[in-house]
């Protein structure tokens, strides 16, 4: 596996042991791309994917895709994620293809605590994300 | 054009329905091939500047013996001036004319050669500086790619398809749920440990007025005062 997911593994092995197993974490290949999968213990739908390239680690989570959203209510939906960008601790919305998501971007070369903390803020990040987006997604 | 354009130019490929890969692999293949363009015009460019700075060496020596013999002749020819030998001193200067043009012309080549060397420098600074913004693109477009793929294995891992991800407020609600019952779970054991330690009787005997809620100071102050 890449030297930099193994990283993150290590880390967040360090954080369950303190923190009695609170990430799940599988290392999976998918085409020639490796990432990992955290899994939260109390928000298991909502995966952390976590891939790296030769500088950058990125954790993202998918929320929705665009075909959940009201129609007529896309452009207030982006209005609204690039608004509160900013206000958001230490992650960022993001649209990829059809799929919005949360993610953070750090170094390779980040200490644990750091990746410890990205990943625990970032997981923390997710609910309140759904919340403020509830309002523009169709019921289910 | 600025990278984070070129990168959004090949990532826009996605967009179109008849395209379904989210990182247009024409682009990727586009840039690598600028890649390789730059390569080779920087390779050119340095082979050029080899033979053009080897024939602007060759050109400085000629200037500089053409300086040399210039200032040689016109000494000379001050000196024949006034030893009265004009006959000398003509012939002298005929040779002069001679070099003065043969070294400005030689001078007009040395000028254009440096002009050369700092154009083949410059091109090969520039397209060093364009290798790496590319490389730095497809570095960028590919791990954004991997960020996609990321997305839909997310995707997938939950509804079974790459199509659509599950309902987010169903989800959400499941969450919420899932948690509130922890929560609940959570304060019906505090509850059966507080229980456990006769707790709960104790409280609502003291609330009763049946047992004393705790002994204080001055409870113990009357014990003393009814014991007289």
């Amino acid at each position: 596996m890449n030297k930099s997911l193994e990283k993150v593994q290590v880390a967040l092995a360090a954080y369950n042991a303190e923190e009695e197993s609170l990430f799940n974490v599988t290392a999976t290949d998918i085409d020639d791309i490796s990432m990992l999968t955290i899994i939260r213990e109390d928000i298991e739908e909502f995966a952390v994917l976590v891939t790296a390239s030769d500088t950058q680690l990125l954790f993202n989570v998918a929320l929705f895709d665009s075909a959940q959203v009201i129609e007529g209510q896309l452009a207030s939906l982006n209005e609204m994620m690039l608004t509160l960008n900013i206000a958001m601790p230490l992650s960022s919305f993001a649209l990829t293809g059809d799929i919005y998501s949360i993610f953070g971007a750090m170094s390779v070369n980040s200490e644990p605590s750091q990746i410890q903390e990205e990943v625990l803020v970032l997981s923390e990040n997710i609910m309140d994300a759904l919340e403020v987006c509830q309002q523009f997604l169709i019921k289910a | 054009m600025g990278f984070l354009n070129n990168v959004f130019n090949t990532l826009k490929g996605y967009g179109n329905e008849a395209n379904d890969a989210f990182v247009d692999s024409q682009g990727i293949r586009i840039m690598e091939q600028e890649i390789r363009d730059a390569d080779q015009s920087q390779r050119k460019a340095k082979e050029s500047l080899t033979d053009v700075m080897a024939e602007q060496q060759r050109i400085a020596r000629k200037v500089n013996d053409l300086k040399a013999s210039v200032e040689e002749y016109s000494v000379a020819i001050g000196k024949l001036l006034d030893a009265g030998n004009e006959e000398l001193a003509m012939e002298t200067a005929e040779k002069l004319a001679e070099l003065e043009t043969d070294l400005d012309s030689n001078q007009a080549v040395l000028d254009s050669y440096n002009e050369q060397v700092k154009e083949l420098k410059k091109i090969i600074k520039d397209s060093a500086k364009q290798m790496e913004a590319l490389k730095r693109e497809v570095a960028i477009v590919k791990s954004t790619e991997a960020a996609q793929k990321a997305s839909e294995a997310t995707a997938a891992q939950f509804s079974g398809t790459n199509s659509s991800l599950r309902s987010a407020s169903a989800s959400m609600e499941r969450i919420k749920a899932k948690q509130q019952k922890r929560k609940d779970k959570m304060k019906a054991a505090r509850e059966l440990a507080k229980e456990e330690d006769g707790g709960d009787l104790k409280d609502k005997l003291a609330e009763a007025g049946v047992i004393g809620s705790q002994s204080s100071a001055s409870s113990i102050l009357d014990r003393y005062r009814k014991d007289k």
